[in-house]
Parts: structure tokens; sequence; C-alpha cells
């Protein structure tokens, strides 16, 4: 690792970024003093460090740099995501995305032929008495899981209905580039699409919206109508060509429902209804316990191709208007033995006597009640900012995860001011242990390492088991004005290139773009662009520049500019700001413009979409869009 | 009531606009611009900062300047909106009383009472009041912050903060009593002075004799756009202080004066017409 | 039967009832924005609006009866300016005169006494002076610069105080002033009678009664 980064010295940083060395210097400093006892650092980070085709490897530097610093665990440090929406973390942990289940298990593959196949393939294992390996439970999760769908039908001798579970193609990518070139090809039929808007928040935005027109049906639900539920009526398409069938719901919005957000500290806090909503709008949850009633129905009715997947399914959530917190008991799970409240994830087991439908979840709601509900603001016991009764945390209600990491071998903190943790007459005090062992001097013995969810007890800094890495390496974006001065390797070796023809030539786009977001407006501007004073405030789609970018194309500041890539052009608003400055390169001169992305042809304000000049590639673990480094070339409109 | 203050950290403020839009919202103020059916007829010029100016339905908002100096950028925003003056330019001059101070300190505004007349749009130093007048027939109000005080709106008789400053984010505005907010803004001007902002300072202690809305500044307030030495003009000071009382004064003697001369000539009158009778 | 002369000719007189009712329609509506506890009465807007509109007739009955009767006008204009030695001795006798009825040390006067002359100065000076503070006013409220408006406002209301004043002193003299009991007729059917004329305006009555 020494050897490896060895090459990264100040020195090369100036030469790739143009980032001056002095300034690298004192940030850097500044920083790695976090690393002193008794002071900590955290890592605050969004899409501009994942939306890269090297996003996953910008992270893993953040995890060891942390590591190596001693913040992780502690009270102030962590590598921290500001979220784009308040209930992502919520999101993925209930597996809205497409390699894993509820809890961050597995998604099954082709070739998980058996639970037991599956079970081999996913739990890690451990020679190490020492190491917790606590994914070693893995079969208590997700029989747990599988009971909590299949109910009474999901037994020992059907696998717990293991084989009804949609099964992926092994190493087949299933995310939203490759969903959407599948579906440009006309392999797709049919498209659900809840509370999203692919038309302006999607990569390569002609590409996807063309893409859509091969659906036989859509099916959008949205609390406005967007620029996916009308791109059979977008500019520049005449309606009557486009065969798909859409169906477009209203849906009410988070005020005017019941449920629960989880945050990027993993609390989750339950909501309640705000305000009625409009119209005949409804919630997610009674659309889909439509959905899934109907279709048990017909399946039941007619057959068809894995019928036994959804007509077993334990479908009952209360009628005429599913119970969220019915939802919410069945995440938390069951003790079937007793009928009650699991207690805890600990207390889960893969003999088919629990359920559970995020085991990460269960202690969520006990019978003491709904934990996500508490609304408590009593200071934890060391008073660092936990507030351990206000709403609930998984797992188990831990505040900070790893947090053995934040004692010594003793376990006494060592930062005596701002404890998260302390061993104190035999018994841990403060947060929720990562693990309720004793103190690795205290009990040689019966301790276990603090890294509990790697099957080796401790952290990695060796990030094996990612497409790529395993130490993180610069190279450039897919498009890029200058050569890689790292390597010759110019880009991640790992990634998919759906379409080579379509990236830009830096003689023809030397300009290298960024899209990004202003606070008045968020994302696919579903919401913001329907809002009057918000739009006031922020009317219209922009291109920022610096003024001698702006001197060089004769634009003066409020003209009318196009941006375009190899993908689309845009004909935005020029902002021409001293915020920006050319950039020197490995000894070339690149200027560099930003736009941003709310944008679309539908709502109360309009105006052309960023997305229309991004690519068709990602980074190689999640295909995350590389939306924040491409090329372009800007001109006067 | 004490008299209260709101405070603004310009080193603390983001530039959200929150405050500009939960202002419109609580006072129920619509967009400037009027709403068209394909989408609302307004147009960014080349910056951050929209609307361009305050406006009959604008009370607050935030202006944005890039300063560089040293080789370093600096993006500043300040708050734009009424000072609330304790010697108010606009209150000396309204004739009909529609601005006033009142209990907290603030500009209050009754828009019942309002004329039209736009002496207080020419009167404040800051250049705040916006007149929305018809220019045939003179008919017309003014418009501006209130200090969230607009009878049937009022915050602060309701214990609340201003709406700007429930939403904003950062905690860059605060709201409590003037001497508290004086009391944190030196605090929060010697933290920045100590590191290393010499030039850093509170607006709005003195001036005019005290605004209500202080600003905690890393800079000059010229380089936030602030009037370093506002002060109301001999014109305004004149109205209140010279004419009101020399019209009372000359009309008031004329009428006496002409009072007297009836009595006086009256009775030399009759006192000649008895003596023609009696000769 | 008393003899009659005729002291103001119709046009004269409408002009006068036209201007002056609009001056004090001016006036009055220009009280309610300079009493603060009148104000309410101008909160909706019509008080400015009929301001506006009284200035109109305000402005056009002089411009009028200029257009229709100049030589008559520029006679009553040069009489007003011309100052003299008599004016002094009129301003002499005038204290004595008016609140003690002294007639004898008063000279006797041409068809505008000293006081009317004086009268005459301020309407039509102030009258400019109103007018042009009030156009800058009216229309140049967003063009014109801050301190411009500003003091344009202060000299409006200096012309509204001295001229109120002496509005408050012409209304009086004309209608309650125990001694010029005909002065009210003279601008109603425009005639007074031989002995008044003699006696107030006794060079004019000269001048008119050597013509015969």
């Amino acid at each position: 690792m020494r050897k490896h980064f060895a090459r990264y010295t100040p020195e090369m940083v100036n030469k790739i970024t143009g980032c001056p060395e002095d300034a690298f210097l004192l940030a850097t400093q500044t920083y790695a003093a976090s690393g002193q006892v008794g002071k900590a650092g955290t890592i605050l980070y969004a899409m501009g460090t994942t939306q890269h085709t090297y996003g996953t490897q910008n992270i893993r530097s953040y995890a060891m740099l942390q590591l190596l610093l001693g913040n992780i665990g502690v009270a102030g440090g962590g590598i921290n995501a500001m979220r784009g929406e308040s209930n992502v973390q919520g999101s993925t942990d209930h597996c809205l995305l497409s390699h894993i289940l509820p809890g961050y298990l597995a998604v099954p593959t082709n070739s998980d032929a058996t639970l037991a196949d599956y079970l081999k393939r996913v739990t890690p294992t451990t020679n190490d008495p020492n190491s917790a390996n606590w994914w070693g439970n893995y079969s208590k999760y997700i029989v747990s899981l599988l009971k909590a769908w299949y109910g009474n039908t999901a037994t020992s001798a059907n696998d717990f209905g293991f084989n009804r579970l949609p099964k992926v193609q092994s190493g087949k990518n299933y995310t939203h580039i490759a969903l959407f070139e599948t579906m440009a090809k006309g392999t797709i039929k049919g498209l659900m699409c809840w509370g999203q808007n692919p038309a302006v928040g999607g990569p390569n935005a002609n590409l996807e919206r063309k893409a859509l027109e091969n659906l036989d049906w859509l099916l959008v639900t949205d609390i406005w109508q967007t620029e996916t539920a009308n791109f059979w009526k977008r500019p520049g398409v005449n309606p009557a060509d486009i065969k798909t069938e859409v169906f477009l719901l209203p849906a009410l919005n988070s005020f005017e429902k019941e449920g629960s957000v989880t945050n990027s500290g993993r609390w989750s806090q339950w909501r309640w209804k705000a305000a009625d909503g409009p119209g005949e709008a409804m919630d997610d949850l009674w659309m889909l316990d439509q959905i899934a009633r109907k279709l048990k129905e017909l399946y039941s009715a007619e057959g068809g191709p894995s019928a036994e997947s959804i007509t077993n399914l334990a479908w009952d959530y209360g009628a005429p208007h599913p119970d969220v917190h019915a939802v919410a008991k069945e995440i938390n799970g069951y003790d079937l033995t007793t009928g009650k409240l699991a207690a805890s994830f600990g207390k889960l087991k893969d003999d088919g006597t629990t359920t559970s439908g995020n085991w990460l979840y269960c202690a969520s709601y006990t019978e003491d009640g709904n934990m996500a509900a508490r609304r408590d603001p009593t200071p934890d016991t060391y008073n660092i900012g936990l507030y351990p009764n206000w709403g609930w945390c998984w797992p188990v209600n831990r505040r900070i995860i790893y947090n053995r990491a934040s004692v010594d071998l003793n376990g006494e903190p060592w930062d005596k001011e701002h404890p998260v943790i302390w061993w104190k007459d035999g018994k841990w005090t403060g947060d929720v242990p990562d693990g309720g062992w004793p103190p690795i001097a205290v009990d040689p013995e019966n301790t276990k390492w603090p890294f509990i969810m790697k099957p080796e007890g401790v952290s990695r800094l060796f990030g094996f088991g990612r497409t790529d890495g395993p130490l993180p390496e610069h190279y450039e974006p897919w498009e890029s004005p200058v050569n890689n001065a790292m390597s010759s390797q110019q880009i991640n070796p790992a990634i998919t290139i759906w379409r080579p023809e379509e990236q830009g030539n830096p003689d023809k786009y030397p300009i290298v773009c960024s899209t990004y977001r202003v606070c008045e407006h968020w994302q696919g501007g579903q919401m913001t662009r329907n809002m009057p004073w918000v739009i006031e405030a922020m009317p219209e789609p922009f291109c920022e520049m610096s003024e001698e970018l702006a001197a060089e194309k004769g634009i003066a500041n409020g003209d009318r500019v196009i941006v375009e890539s190899k993908r689309g052009k845009v004909n935005v608003v020029a902002v021409v700001t001293k915020r920006f400055k050319p950039f020197q390169m490995n000894g070339s001169r690149v200027h560099q413009v930003g736009v941003i992305w709310h944008w679309g042809y539908t709502g109360l304000s309009t105006g052309d979409s960023a997305n229309v000049l991004t690519p068709h590639v990602g980074d190689p673990n999640t295909t995350i869009p590389e939306y924040k480094a491409f090329l372009v070339n800007v001109s006067k409109a | 009531m004490a008299e209260k203050a709101i405070l603004y950290d310009a080193t603390l403020c983001t530039a959200c606009r929150g405050c500009q839009i939960a202002c419109k919202q609580w006072n129920e103020n619509d967009e400037y611009i009027p709403t068209m059916e394909n989408g609302v007829a307004s147009n960014n010029r080349g910056s951050y900062e929209n609307p361009a100016d305050l406006a009959p339905t604008t009370w607050l908002k935030m202006e944005f300047r890039e300063v560089e100096a040293g080789g370093k950028v600096r993006w500043l925003f300040t708050r734009r909106s009424c000072m609330h003056c304790t010697e108010a330019g606009c209150v000396k001059v309204c004739p009909s009383g529609a601005l006033y101070h009142d209990a907290g300190g603030f500009v209050g505004y009754n828009e019942d009472l309002c004329t039209g007349c736009g002496y207080c749009v020419d009167a404040c130093p800051f250049d705040v009041p916006r007149l929305e007048k018809n220019h045939i027939t003179g008919i017309g109000k003014m418009s501006k912050c209130t200090f969230c005080t607009t009878p049937g709106l009022n915050r602060i008789d309701a214990g609340w903060e201003p709406a700007c400053v429930k939403t904003c984010p950062p905690h860059a505005l605060q709201y409590g009593d003037r001497g508290e907010m004086l009391a944190l803004a030196r605090q929060k001007v010697a933290e920045l002075k100590a590191k290393g902002w010499s030039n850093a300072n509170l607006y709005g202690e003195n001036e005019l004799g005290g605004l209500h809305v202080l600003y905690v500044l890393d800079d000059h307030p010229t380089a936030y756009g602030l009037p370093a030495e506002p002060r109301i003009s001999a014109a305004t000071i004149a109205w209140q202080d010279v004419i009101q009382p020399l019209g009372w004064a000359v009309g008031g003697a004329t009428i006496v004066g002409l009072g007297l001369n009836w009595l006086v000539a009256r009775a030399n009158a009759k006192k000649e017409e008895k003596d023609a009778a009696r000769s | 039967m008393q003899r009659e002369v005729e002291k103001y000719r119709k046009p004269i007189r409408v002009l006068h009832w036209v201007h002056s009712g609009a001056f004090v329609i001016l006036f009055i509506t220009g009280l309610f924005l300079f009493i603060p506890q009148l104000g309410f009465l101008a909160q909706d807007g019509w008080t400015r609006l009929i301001h506006r509109v009284a200035v109109v007739f305000f402005v056009l009955a002089p411009l009028i009866y200029l257009a229709l009767d100049f030589k008559g006008a520029l006679r009553g204009i040069k009489q007003a300016f011309s100052w003299g030695i008599e004016d002094i001795g009129w301003l002499k006798a005038a204290p004595s005169y008016y609140f003690l009825g002294n007639e004898k040390d008063m000279p006797p006067q041409g068809s505008m006494n000293t006081g009317q002359k004086l009268w005459w100065f301020i309407v039509i000076a102030f009258g400019i002076i109103f007018v042009i503070t009030g156009i800058i006013m009216w229309f140049f409220k967003t063009i014109a610069p801050v301190a411009l408006l500003q003091w344009a406002v202060f000299v409006h209301d200096i012309a509204f105080i001295v001229s109120g004043a002496m509005l408050f002193v012409h209304i009086y003299l004309g209608v309650f002033h125990p001694m010029m009991t005909e002065a009210w007729n003279s601008m109603t059917n425009g005639k007074i009678s031989a002995e008044y004329a003699q006696a107030h305006h006794g060079k004019w009555y000269e001048d008119i009664t050597r013509g015969k």
C-alpha cells in the first residue's frame, strides 16, 4: 500500500488536478491532525464522489483514510453520505437496488439451485475464534425473510420457498443504465416507475426517453405529471408514432401519509399524516397492495410462469386500506412459537420459527411499541448527541457502528471527553456496543474483534471483492481532455462501455462539464418546478463558466448559450462567474463548466435537461452514471 | 414587550433563499412575475440572484456579490429587506400614520391607512418600500417587510419568531431581545476577528439610532452593498420637524388673527352704526 | 335706487369660481395628507384621485381664459404686478382700516387694492409652483432622483401653508369682514353699488365714471 501510494505526491496532485501544492498540503495536514488522540474528523460526501466511473474506489479511499486516522467508530468520525432524498437509506435498507434483498442480503442468482447452494455462496466463513463474523448468521436472516413473505407455505421441506424468489443471471447488470440499454433493444415490455423521473434524472436523456418508446406499457406513479409520464408527447416526437400505453397514478406525498423515513445515520423516524392529499391521489402502499392482491387473484385463476411465487405470498396487511403498522411489524418480525414480535435479530432462527421482513430492522417494532415513533430528546449517557430514545436506529439502536474501535484494548475511550462506549465495572456503558463482548485486553479469549461484519473481524485496507481495486487508483473519466498522468491506463479498465461511438473527442469537445444541483430545486424538478415561489427564486437552467472562458467565446453574463456533447445539446443561460477558474492539468489549460440538471419539458417552469449531455457509462460496481465529468463544447446561442 | 431584533450572520448564510420564500408564503405574497400558462415568466439574468429587486410582493431577498482579492474569490450574501430603523425616515415622513413604530421597535405598517403618496419610498436610506400605484389616479399602496406583524398574520404577538428566522437552516438568522442579539453579535464579531477577519464588524448597532435588523459581517458594509453611513435626508426631517409645526403655526395664527379681526371689526362696525343712528 | 356698476364680468366670475372651487378641493384633499389624524380619510385612494382631477380644472381654467381673452388677462396680470407708492400707503393704513374701520387714512384704491394685488401674485406664483412640484411628484416618481422628489414635496408643502393661510384671509375678507359687505355680490352677480365702489375702489370708480 505504501509503495502504491508513494506515487501520489503533492507534485502529482498538482499535475493532475491543478490544485496548488501548498493548498493541498494545508488541507491534508489540517485533516490529518484529526488522527490525534482526542480529535476526530468526519467525511461528508455526496454525488461528487460517487458519480464517476471510479466512484466506488473514491469511497474506498475515504474508508482507508478514516481507518488510518482512527476516525471510524468514534464520535465525530465516520464516512457519512449526504442523501439527495430523505429516505435513500430506507430505500436501500429495504432493497430498492437490483443486487440485494431486504437487509442487504444477496439476491439469488441462477446458479443457486437450492437454499444450501445460496448459503454456501454468500455466507462468509472464518477460522478465527475471535472473529464474530456476523454474516455467519446469514441463514437465520434469509429464512426469517422467506417465512415473512411466504408464511405457512414456507417450510424446511421446500427450502422455505427459496426457489420462488426470482433469480438474476449471475454476472448480468440490472442497474439503471443496463436496464435502459435493454429497454432500448426492445427486450423489456413493461416498466413501473414509482416516484422517479428518468427522463430528466437518467444519463443520456435522449437515449433513455427514446428507449421508453419500446415499452408496451408504462406505469408512472407520481405527485405531478412528469417528463417520464409525458415522454410520448415530448418536444420533437409525434405521439401517433408511439405505441406505449401509459398509466399515470396520482400519488400522495410524504406528508399526506403515515410511515417511516430512515436518514444517513440509520435513524428510522416514524412520520404521521399531516394533511389530506388532493383529488384521488393514493399512497404507494395502497397501490402496491391493490396490485399484489390482483396479481394473486389472476395467478390463482389463470396460472402462469412461476405462479407459485405470487400465489403463495402471505399477503394480508388489512383492508380496505393496508395498515402500515402491520407492514412495519412484519419487517420487525415475529417469534412464531409465541406469536409475539421478535425482540432482536439475535433471536432470529433458521428453522422456520421466526419471521423478519428485514433483519436489520428487527427490534424496531417490539412488544414495547413502535420504536421509530419515539420522540424523547433525552441525551445519551455521555452527551455526544446520540439521543438514543429519539426514533430508532439499526442495528438494535446502535447509533455508531463499529464503536468498539473507539476504545483501546482495555475498553477505555481514546477520546475521554466524547466517549461513545466505556467499559466500566465489567460492562459497557454509553451507546449500544458493537458487540457486547469484553475488551480485547480484558478477556482475550472471549473477546471479538470490532469489525464484526467482516469475516476477518478487522477492517480492510486491502479492498478485495469489488470489481475494481483492491487499492484505489487514479484514472481519468471516460471522457477527458488530458492523458492520465498516473499511468498508461487512461480510464478505469473494469467499466462497461455500451456505446464506444458516443465517446466525445477532446478536439471537438475540449471543455470539461459537470452536472449538479441548486438548493432551490430538487432532483428532476417534479415538485419544485411547479412551485411559483421557488421558480421565481431560481427561474431557469444555466451553465456556469469562468470569466476567462466567457471572454474566449464572446459570451456575456446572461447570454443564452449552447452546451453540446457527443450525446446532445442544450440551450441555457450563461452565468459568468469568478468562482470558476481555468485549470492547469498535466500541462494543458483546461476549462470547466457546470450545468444544473433540474429541468425538463413538463411543469410550470420548463427548460432543457442537462442529462441530454451525460454519457451512458458508470462505475463498474454500481454503474452509477458518470454525471460529474464529461466533455462538451460551449458557444453563444 | 422589550425591544426585539433579528440578527443576520452573513458568515453563516448559505443563500438558500428559504427566508425569501418563507416570507412570501407566510405573508401570502405572490411571486412578482405573473404566472403564464406555460410557465412562470421569470428569467435568469446570469446570476443566482432572483428576483432582481424588492417589489410590492417581494419583501425580502438575498443579494449575491462575488469579490476577488489576493487570489481568493469570495461569494458574499446580503439580506435585503426593511432594516426597521429607530430613526426611520419612512415613519417620519408618513402623512397618515400608516407607518409607525410598534412596541418591539419595528417599523409597523397598517396598509389600510396608506394613502399611496410614496413619500416613504423617497425617505428610506435603504431604498426598501415599494409602491404599487396607478400613475393616472394616484391610487396605490406601499408594501414592505412588517417584521411579521402584519395584522391577521402577526407572528410576533403569537410569541413566534418571524417566518424568515424560523426557516433558516444554518441559523444565520436569529431573533430575540435586541440586547441579547447585540451581545451575541459582538461575540460573533470577536470570534471572527480572532480567526483573522480583521474587518469583521457589527452593522446596525447605532446606525439611524439603531437598526432592529443587525448584521454580523466579515468585511466592510460596503462590500456587502450596505451604505456605510446611512442617514435620513434633510428633506425627510423637514417634513415632520419643520413643515408640520410651521403649518400649524401659520394656519393657527391666521385663523386666530382673522377671528380677532372679526371681533374687533364687528365691534367697531356696531359702534359706528350706533353713532350713525344717534346722529 | 342705488346705482350699480359692474365690477366683474361673467367670464371672470366663471374663472374665479372654477379655479377657486378647484383650489378648495385641492386644499381639503391636501389637508388630509397633511394632518395625520385625518389620514384615514385618504386611505381608499379617492382623495388622491379627487386631488388629481381637481388639478386638471385648476390648470385648465386659467389656460382656457387666457386663450379666450388674452388681452383682458394680460391687463389684469399687469395690474397685479405694478407696484407703486400707493401700495405703501395701503400697507400703512391697512391695520387700522381693517381692524378699527378707519377709512380716512386709506388712500383711494384702483380696481385691485394692494391686498388684492398681493393675493393675485400669490395665486399666480404659487399656482405655478404647485403645478411644477405637483407634476414632479405625479409623473416623475420613478424617474427623478430621490432628493428632487423630496424637495418637491417640501416646496409643495410650503406653498400649501402660505397659500392656505392666504386663502383663509381671502375667504374671510370676501365673506365675513364687517366692512366688505358687497364683496360676495361682486363675484356672484358681478355688481357693486356706486357708493361701495367709491368707498373701496375710489380711483377705479373715478376712472370709469369719468369715461361716461
